[in-house]
C-alpha cells in the first residue's frame, strides 16, 4: 500500500509539475499559437472578406476577381480609396508593415537583435522625417485627402479583420497606419532605386587599384553603342543644345575624372549593405501604332526588383467618375504606380542617374562641430531610441548638417545628401497619371515626378508616345564649375552643392536640372529602356551607375527586326521578346572558351573539357531552364570572374562586392595585367575545370537544377520555410530580356503588355494574395515563369469571385 | 466493501468502477469526456491535458487509458483539420509549425492520462 501511494503521489507529482511546467515554459507560446484548435495563428486560416464595411467616405463596390484582383468602383474617389486601403491591408498587410518598420529603424523591435544594424543605418538617414516633411506638403494637395481616406480604410481593415499569420509569429500587432506611412513607401521604393554610394566605392577602388587601373576597368563609360537615345529624337524645345553650345557642359563633365581621398574602408561597407540589391533594373519598350498589327502603339514592361512571397506589387482597378486604371502598385502606396487606364499606358525603369553625394568634413576633437565656409557649426543632433526584442534597447544619437544626415560608425563619419531627404511630389505625379486624359495631362504629372530617376515609358489612345527621365537631377559646383558627382565632396569647403535643395524640408529646386533639359523623346517611333546609359552625349551629367548593355542591345535588336520584317508587331511579339533568354555574354565569350579548350595541349581531363567545349559549342546560348549548356556556361562564367579579378582584388583587400562587371570582364584584353600571371586562354579552361568539379559535385543535370524559384523567400521564410514558395525551375540569368538574378533573387517582378484603350495583360510573380491560406498565394507562379499574362482589362466580364460592399453613413 | 476501504485498497469509487467495467457505459463515458475535453482544447491548449485524462479515467485498464488519451489526442487532430476548412489542405507543408500541432495533440493528452494511475 505504501508503495501504492508513493506511486500515486508521482503520479500527480508529474501531472501536476509538466502541467505547470508547459504553462510556465517558453513552449507556452508556442502552443498558444500552433496548439491544435485554440492555436491562435490558425485563426488566419479562416480569413474571408466580409460582405459589407462600413465607410465614412461613402458608399463604394469592390469584387475580388478570380486572380485576387480588386475591383473597386465608386462615385465618390475617397470612398473608393478607403476601399482600396481596406483591400490593400487585407491582403498585404504584414508586408506593409514590415517596410514601415525597415525605414523607421524600427525593425529590430520585432526581429530582434540581427536587424540592429539596419536600423541604426535607416534612423541615421532619417527616412522617416523626409516621409514626413512630404506629407506637409501632399496634405495640402486633394490627393492628400485620397491618401488620408486610404490609410482609414488600412485601419479599418486592421480593427476589423483577422491579422496575417506572419503576426502571430512574430508575436505582435501593428499599429495604426498613417499618411505619413505611405510617404514612407514612397521613401523606400526611391531608395531601392537610387539609393547608391558608388562615388564611396569608386574613390576606395582607385585609392586602392590606382587610378588608371580603376578607370580601365571602372570606366565611366561602356564601351558600346546601344543607348536609349541616339540624341535626334524630338524634344519640347532645343534649349538645352543651346545652353549646350554655349556652356560646353557636357563633354567636359563627361570627360573628367574625379581624384579625392577614399571614406573609410569599413564604413564604405557598411553603408554599400545598405545599397538597392545587385541586378535591380528593369525592361521597358514602345512602339508606335504605324509599326503595330492594330495601329496603336504597344508598351511593354517588366521592372527588375526583389522576388520574395509575396511579390512586391499589387494589382488593383479603381474605377470613379474621374479615373478608371489598373495595374501595379506597392502596397502602402494608394495609386497604380505603372499599368493602363483607359486612355494610356505608363511605366517605369531605373535611369541609374547620381542624385546622392557625400561630403567629407572637418570636424572638432569633441565631434560636435563641422568646419562650414570658414565657419565652425554645431551639428543638428537628436537622441533616438531604438526598441530591441530580446535584446538590449539602442540609444542613436542623430547628427545631421547643412546637406542632410551624418552617417557615422566607429569614429568614421560621412555626410549625405540624397534627392529623397526633402519632400517630394512624386505621389501627386502618379495620382495624375491615373487620372490623365491625355499627353499633356501626362505631362504635367511628370514635372511633379521628383523622385526616383526613373525612364517613364508612356503610350496613349490618341497614338501619342513619349519618353521622360523623371526625378530631380543635382547640378554640381566646384569654384563655379560644373563637375560630375562621382567623387566625395569636401562638405566644408561647400563643395558640389545642391542650389534650392532643403534637407527635411520643401526644396525650390531652383539649381536643378530644368525640366526641358533632361533627357527625353516626344512621341518615338521604337525606344527601348534596359537601365543602359541613357545617351551618349546628355546636356547635363546624369550618371555614371548604368546597366551593362546586354538586355538594351538585344531589345533593340530584336524590335528592330520585328519592324523590318512582314510580321505582325503584336502583343503576342512583345510577350516573346519579354521571354527572350539569349545571353549575350555567351556570344562574346563561348567562341573564345571554346577555341582556347581546343588549343590547349593534351592532358589530364582534356577529354572532359573537350566534351564540355563541344556542348558549348552546339549551345544556342539560351538560358533555358532544360539547357546543359547554360548551366555550363552560367558557372563556369562565376569561375572565370574568379580566377581572372579574384587574386588581384584580393591582394588590394576588396572583395567580390568590387569586381568589375561582366562587360568589362567580357572585353578584357588578352595583355590586360590581370592575365600576367596566367594568359587569359588558360584562365578559360582553369575556369571550366573548376566549373565542372562544380556541377558534378552538386549532380546538377541542366541550368534549371540550380536556376529555380526556390531563391524567391517570404522574409519569415528562414523559421517558417512554408511561407516560401516551391522550387520550380526557372529561365534566365542576370544579363537576359528575361531577366533572373537566382543568387539576389532579383528579376521580372512584374510583366504587361499594353495597347492603350484596346487591351492589356499582366503576371505577377507569385499572386496577389499575401495570405498563406488564400488561392491566390501563389496561384501565378508558374504563369509568370511562361510569361503565361492574364488580361488586364478595365472591363472584365462576369461577376465571379468575392464581392464586398462599402457602406456609407447615409446608406 | 466501502467506499473508504476502496479507496484504501487502491480500487476506484463504485461509479467509476461500473463506467469502466461496463462497456455500454463506458462507451457513453468516453463520448462524455472526449467532447468535453474537445470543448475545453478549443479554448485553451490545457484542454487537450484535461481531455486525456478524462478519456484516460473511464478505461478499464492503465494500458487502455493511454490508449484513450491517445485516441481523445487523434481526434483533436481531426477536429482541427475539419475546424480549417479548405485550408486544412495546406498543413502537412505548414513545417515546422504544424510539429507543434501534432506534437500537442499527442502529448498533452498523453500527459493527461497519468491521472488514469491515481484514480
Amino acid at each position: 500500500m505504501t508503495n501504492d501511494t508513493t506511486r500515486r503521489a508521482v503520479l500527480v507529482a508529474a501531472l501536476a509539475a509538466g502541467t505547470a511546467g508547459l504553462a510556465r515554459s517558453e513552449a507556452a507560446a508556442l502552443l498558444d499559437s500552433f496548439a491544435p484548435l485554440s492555436g491562435d495563428a490558425w485563426d488566419a486560416a479562416d480569413r474571408s472578406l466580409p460582405e459589407t464595411v462600413e465607410s465614412p467616405h461613402g458608399d463604394a463596390t469592390v469584387r475580388v476577381d478570380d486572380d485576387g484582383v480588386p475591383h473597386v468602383e465608386a462615385d465618390d474617389e475617397a470612398a473608393a480609396y478607403f476601399a482600396v486601403g481596406y483591400l490593400q491591408a487585407f491582403h498585404r498587410l504584414f508586408p506593409m508593415d514590415l517596410q514601415r518598420r525597415v525605414m523607421r529603424g524600427r525593425l529590430s523591435e520585432v526581429v530582434g537583435e540581427a536587424t540592429v544594424e539596419s536600423d541604426e543605418f535607416n534612423v541615421a538617414m532619417g527616412f522617416r522625417d523626409a516621409a514626413r516633411a512630404t506629407w506637409d506638403l501632399v496634405s495640402e494637395t486633394k490627393t492628400g485627402t485620397l491618401v488620408q481616406a486610404y490609410a482609414a480604410g488600412v485601419n479599418a481593415a486592421m480593427d476589423a479583420e483577422t491579422l496575417p499569420i506572419e503576426f502571430e509569429l512574430l508575436g505582435y500587432e501593428p499599429e495604426p497606419w498613417t499618411p505619413v506611412d505611405s510617404m514612407l513607401m514612397e521613401k523606400q521604393i526611391s531608395w531601392t532605386l537610387t539609393g547608391c554610394f558608388a562615388g564611396l566605392r569608386r574613390a576606395l577602388v582607385a585609392d586602392r587599384l590606382g587610378a588608371d587601373r580603376a578607370a580601365a576597368l571602372f570606366p565611366r563609360r561602356l564601351d558600346h553603342d546601344a543607348p536609349i537615345l541616339d540624341g535626334d529624337e524630338e524634344r519640347l524645345d532645343r534649349g538645352g543644345e543651346r545652353q549646350r553650345r554655349a556652356g560646353g557642359l557636357a563633354s567636359d563633365v563627361t570627360a573628367a575624372t574625379a581624384a579625392t581621398d577614399p571614406v573609410d574602408p569599413e564604413l564604405t561597407d557598411w553603408l554599400s549593405g545598405f545599397e538597392s540589391p545587385t541586378g535591380v533594373g528593369s525592361n521597358s519598350w514602345v512602339v508606335a501604332g504605324e509599326h503595330t498589327a492594330s495601329g496603336t502603339p504597344t508598351v511593354a514592361y517588366d521592372p527588375h526588383l526583389s522576388l520574395m512571397a509575396p511579390p512586391l506589387w499589387y494589382e488593383q482597378r479603381v474605377e470613379t467618375p474621374e479615373r478608371s486604371v489598373r495595374g501595379a502598385t506597392f502596397p502602402g502606396v494608394p495609386f497604380v504606380i505603372a499599368g493602363a487606364s483607359d486612355r494610356a499606358t505608363w511605366s517605369f525603369t531605373n535611369v541609374g542617374a547620381d542624385v546622392l553625394d557625400c561630403y567629407r568634413y572637418e570636424v572638432d576633437e569633441a565631434g560636435e562641430r563641422y568646419r562650414y565656409e570658414g565657419e565652425w557649426r554645431e551639428f543638428e543632433t537628436e537622441t533616438r531610441e531604438i526598441p530591441v526584442s530580446g535584446g538590449e534597447d539602442r540609444t542613436l544619437e542623430v547628427k545631421r548638417t547643412v546637406h542632410g544626415p551624418l552617417v557615422e560608425r566607429e569614429g568614421r563619419r560621412v555626410g549625405v545628401a540624397w534627392t529623397g531627404h526633402t519632400a517630394t511630389r512624386t505621389t501627386l505625379a502618379i495620382d495624375g497619371l491615373g487620372r490623365a486624359d491625355g499627353f499633356d495631362d501626362a505631362l504635367a504629372a511628370t514635372r511633379k515626378f521628383d523622385l526616383p530617376t526613373q525612364n517613364l515609358v508612356y503610350a496613349d489612345a490618341d497614338g501619342r508616345t513619349m519618353y521622360y527621365a523623371t526625378g530631380q537631377l543635382p547640378i554640381r559646383r566646384i569654384d563655379g564649375e560644373v563637375v560630375a558627382a562621382d567623387r566625395v565632396f569636401d562638405g566644408s569647403a561647400g563643395e558640389g552643392e545642391w542650389e534650392g535643395f532643403e534637407p527635411f524640408g520643401r526644396s525650390s529646386w531652383a539649381g536643378f536640372v530644368p525640366f526641358e533639359e533632361k533627357p527625353h523623346a516626344i512621341d518615338p517611333d521604337v525606344l527601348s529602356t534596359a537601365n543602359q546609359r541613357v545617351i551618349d552625349d546628355p546636356i547635363h551629367y546624369v550618371g555614371a551607375d548604368y546597366a551593362t548593355p546586354y538586355r538594351g542591345a538585344r531589345i533593340a535588336e530584336r524590335l528592330d527586326d520585328a519592324i523590318a520584317s512582314d510580321d505582325p508587331v503584336d502583343p503576342d511579339f512583345h510577350r516573346d521578346l519579354q521571354r527572350d533568354v539569349r545571353d549575350g555574354r555567351a556570344d562574346q565569350l563561348v567562341p573564345d572558351l571554346v577555341a582556347a579548350v581546343e588549343e590547349r595541349d593534351a592532358s589530364a581531363g582534356a577529354d572532359r573539357l573537350a566534351a564540355a567545349a563541344a556542348t558549348l559549342d552546339a549551345w544556342d546560348r539560351r538560358m533555358a531552364a532544360d539547357s546543359r549548356g547554360a548551366l555550363v556556361f552560367d558557372r563556369w562564367l562565376d569561375r572565370f570572374r574568379e580566377l581572372t579579378v579574384g587574386s588581384a582584388f584580393d591582394a588590394v583587400d576588396l572583395d567580390e562586392t568590387y569586381y568589375p562587371n561582366d562587360w568589362v570582364l567580357a572585353t578584357l584584353p588578352a595583355d590586360d595585367p590581370l592575365f600576367d600571371d596566367r594568359s587569359r586562354e588558360r584562365t578559360m579552361t582553369a575556369a571550366l575545370a573548376a566549373a565542372l568539379d562544380e556541377v558534378d559535385e552538386a549532380g546538377w543535370e541542366t541550368y534549371g537544377d540550380r536556376n529555380s524559384t526556390a531563391a524567391i523567400t517570404h522574409p519569415l521564410g528562414g523559421e517558417a520555410p512554408f511561407l516560401n514558395y516551391e522550387a520550380i525551375p526557372a529561365d534566365g540569368s542576370p544579363a537576359t530580356v528575361m531577366n533572373y538574378r537566382v543568387d539576389d533573387a532579383v528579376g521580372s517582378s512584374w510583366r504587361m503588355v499594353v495597347r492603350p484603350g484596346e487591351d492589356a495583360a499582366a503576371v505577377i510573380p507569385g499572386g496577389n494574395s499575401g495570405d498563406y491560406f488564400s488561392d491566390h498565394y501563389d496561384d501565378q507562379l508558374r504563369d509568370w515563369l511562361a510569361n503565361d499574362q492574364k488580361p488586364m482589362s478595365l472591363d472584365p466580364d462576369g461577376d465571379a469571385g468575392e464581392t464586398v460592399r462599402f457602406r456609407g453613413e447615409s446608406s | 466493501m466501502s467506499d473508504a476501504d476502496r479507496r484504501d485498497s487502491g480500487e476506484s469509487s463504485v461509479p467509476l468502477a461500473r463506467v469502466r467495467s461496463e462497456p455500454r457505459t463506458r462507451a457513453v463515458a468516453v463520448a462524455v469526456a472526449v467532447a468535453l475535453g474537445l470543448a475545453l482544447a478549443s479554448v485553451h491548449w490545457l484542454g487537450l491535458i484535461a481531455a486525456g485524462a478524462a478519456a484516460s479515467l473511464v478505461a478499464p485498464t492503465v494500458r487502455r487509458g493511454v490508449a484513450y488519451a491517445l485516441g481523445a489526442g487523434a481526434l483533436a487532430l481531426v477536429a482541427f483539420a475539419v475546424s480549417l476548412g479548405p485550408a486544412a489542405a495546406v498543413l502537412p507543408e505548414m513545417r515546422p509549425v504544424i510539429y507543434v500541432a501534432a506534437a500537442a495533440a499527442v502529448g498533452l493528452p498523453l500527459l493527461g492520462s497519468l491521472a488514469r494511475g491515481v484514480v
